[in-house]
């Protein structure tokens, strides 16, 4: 088995139960008092659609198979406080829509404290139908509004149909991302907004060829898949960008991720890709 | 002007009826009622005879196809007469070929009683046209996302459907199901008590669960009768604990073949949980419908499965266990890879998750994997896996290595094909083989 894999499941077969915080720290080797990539999973079993967990999981396995020293923790309750002083990437994974308002409520009165964790460079990503979280404002198929966070320049509007489809994208910086896509909500970006990627092949935010939104270390994407386990370049992306930007380093001194520790997921990769290509 | 439109579409699909008969008995489940109702729009509700309080909805994500026939034999092994549509056609149109097939030349159904299953997303407009006043709400569980987007989507379809003229029938045991009873006049719960094949899941830092539909707040699950659906409690709000179901399965003997509601033993011809909820949801519809126990007895014991999902086929020299999925639906996944589970002896495993074709564009769904625990299968015995599919099979691989699967011991083919799941068998050793997939495309041959 490759060793990242055997030590991702080490890791995740040591821990019990939800209240701990699961660590690779002992996995690579490292010193408990070690400034480890402080992850904060937020409302697992509420935000818990299209295997949404696969993206922690994929977070977990690719920092290890890059030497990143990570701690990971559960928001398991609505009630609970954002603790936004431990966290240096909050991940929102893809979550029911009817969630949402509940979710909203409890996040607008910490809307400025998240705004100045994100000023920080700290890292925010939201999946599909939870991008609402970080949008301008959501609109119910009944026309109601709902003002959200505007952590990105975005309105999300209600669809009256699902799209459902693969998704193929590629980013400012060249990287591609396929997965799919299940699409409740149109995105509209505001003026000046950039978009995450460009559609290579599928819908994307409203089918004008953008797909996603980001602002610096802010990002909201519609692929799930989980994208990050069917893109471990993505994730190693979003691991770096937040070390990074929170004083963290890999124990060998370099974010690499070597294609021997992603061989499957290359090969699936080309795999999604040639069938993507036959719809092309 | 209304009433030869209404006589044109019903003779139009009745003689459509006998010309499918002719050309492929037993087919034509949906085209008379397409006939009818693109000449009659309100085709179904200008069917004369039909009362609502004799009408049962089944909806549902799973169960509804079991749950209707069982309803439909309980009803007809006692004299009761039934318009019905056993083969699930369960759009509007799947509803109007039953009902003329049920009908007289002047439009009058014969049947005393009419029991449908129903598309969860069609039972607004079913209902428009024919206001049944019973409705089963089997489970609202993830399926078919390309259609149905997430539960949340469904459930909001079934309450828009709902109002004060009905009774509903809700599951008490699964959190959804259970919730729209507030969209109802009245409501009857049934649910099943944890029995020998509950089981607990096993927490680690990556369980999850799911959100309390009135509070959004995490659901706690006291046992799992079948995936996602057993005793429940939201600890923040207390939906789900506040009262015992109206009708429960006490005790179940999977050997004895029986289960016991207050009391009283009942004939059980399976042996898996997930058609003691099937049992309980008819018994509750057949009680309130004035069935008396005798005649539930008597029904139930002459039931038996129309459609299994089990099967064992001979290939490459070894006895395949098949088990059919859903492959949208994580639950039934689950059930299927708890049953493989359920034999400790090293095993071969082939699992054949493919890209969706069930809806337009086909495409490489891995939603539903992530939502599943393949760790049972491993922890079982596991000897080898073959992932069986070019879309999506190395990504199945990758699934299963995230919970623990050796790629040592793993091949992935391109299909399921028989030639290529023969060429993955051949080199292993005697191992028991079984295959989890939703189409069965190894006993295709090659195109």
């Amino acid at each position: 088995m490759s060793s990242d894999f055997r030590i991702y499941n080490e890791i995740r077969k040591n821990t019990k139960g939800h209240e701990s915080v699961l660590s690779n720290l002992d996995g690579l080797g490292l010193d408990d008092n070690t400034r480890a990539l402080h992850i904060l999973w937020m409302y697992p079993d509420v935000l818990n659609v299209f295997g949404g967990r696969g993206d922690l999981m994929a977070l977990m396995r690719v920092s290890t198979a890059m030497g990143v020293p990570v701690r990971m923790r559960r928001l398991d309750h609505l009630s609970d406080e954002i603790p936004l002083d431990w966290a240096d990437l909050i991940y929102y994974a893809s979550g029911d829509l009817t969630c949402m308002e509940d979710i909203l409520r409890v996040t607008m009165p910490r809307k400025d404290e998240l705004k100045a964790f994100a000023r920080k460079g700290k890292m925010i990503v939201a999946v599909s139908s939870s991008g609402v979280i970080l949008a301008d404002r959501f609109i119910r198929k009944d026309g109601t509004s709902v003002e959200a966070t505007g952590l990105l320049g975005m309105t999300m509007t209600e669809r009256e149909k699902v799209h459902g489809d693969d998704l193929w994208i590629r980013t400012e910086s060249g990287m591609e991302i396929t997965g799919n896509q299940i699409q409740l909500l149109d995105v509209s970006l505001s003026e000046g907004q950039e978009p995450l990627g460009t559609v290579l092949y599928g819908h994307g935010n409203d089918g004008n060829g953008m797909e996603g939104a980001r602002t610096g270390n802010v990002i909201y994407t519609g692929c799930v898949g989980p994208a990050l386990v069917r893109n471990p370049w993505f994730a190693a992306d979003l691991i770096r960008n937040a070390a990074e930007a929170s004083g963290v380093s890999p124990a060998c001194g370099e974010f690499l991720l070597p294609d021997e520790a992603i061989e499957q997921e290359l090969l699936s990769s080309e795999e999604a890709r040639a069938f993507i290509r036959q719809k092309m | 002007m209304k009433t030869i439109r209404f006589y044109l579409a019903l003779w139009a699909a009745k003689l459509s009826v006998i010309v499918i008969d002719l050309i492929a008995k037993g087919r034509g489940t949906n085209l008379p009622g397409q006939v009818a109702l693109a000449i009659d729009p309100l085709f179904v509700k200008h069917l004369k005879g039909i009362d609502p309080a004799k009408a049962v909805f089944v909806t549902g994500t799973n169960g509804k196809s079991t749950t209707v026939n069982l309803l439909h034999h309980v009803f007809t092994a006692n004299g009761r007469t039934v318009a019905a549509n056993l083969d699930g056609a369960n759009m509007l149109t799947g509803v109007a070929t039953a009902l003329t097939k049920d009908s007289t030349l002047s439009g009058r159904v014969r049947s005393e009683y009419v029991i449908m299953e129903t598309d969860e997303r069609y039972l607004k407009f079913i209902r428009r046209q024919l206001p049944a006043k019973q409705l089963i709400i089997t489970n609202i569980q993830k399926d078919q996302t390309q259609r149905n987007g997430e539960p949340g989507v469904i459930f909001n379809k079934i309450s828009e459907a709902m109002g004060e003229d009905l009774t509903a029938f809700v599951n008490q045991d699964e959190p959804r199901s259970f919730a729209l009873g507030d969209f109802a006049g009245r409501t009857v719960s049934y649910s099943v008590k944890e029995n020998s094949k509950s089981y607990h899941k096993e927490q680690d830092f990556f369980s999850v669960t799911m959100p309390c539909s009135r509070c959004h707040e995490p659901i706690v699950f006291h046992a799992h009768n079948i995936e996602n659906i057993g005793p429940f409690v939201c600890p923040s709000c207390g939906y789900g604990g506040e009262k015992e179901a109206d009708y429960i399965v006490d005790t179940v003997d999977y050997d004895e073949h029986c289960f016991t509601v207050s009391g009283r033993s009942y004939p059980f011809n399976f042996s898996t949980p997930y058609f003691l909820y099937c049992y309980i949801s008819v018994f509750a519809v057949c009680r309130e419908m004035g069935l008396t126990e005798d005649e539930l007895h008597k029904g139930f014991g002459s039931f038996s499965d129309l459609r299994g999902r089990l099967a064992d086929k001979e290939i490459a020299g070894k006895t395949l266990h098949y088990i059919k999925m859903k492959q949208e639906n994580p639950e039934t996944i689950q059930s299927s890879l708890n049953l493989v589970a359920e034999d400790k002896n090293r095993k071969i495993f082939l699992f054949g998750l493919d890209e969706t074709l069930d809806y337009y564009p086909p495409f490489t769904n891995t939603l539903a994997l992530f939502d599943v625990d393949f760790r049972p299968v491993l922890d079982s015995g596991l000897e080898h896996f073959v992932c069986m599919s070019k879309a999506i099979g190395r990504a199945a691989a990758v699934r299963m290595m995230y919970d623990g699967f050796d790629p040592s011991h793993m091949t992935v083919k391109p299909s399921g094909y028989e030639e290529d799941v023969v060429s993955a068998l051949e080199p292993l050793g005697d191992y028991p083989v079984y295959l989890v997939e939703e189409i069965p495309y190894y006993k295709k041959p090659k195109k």
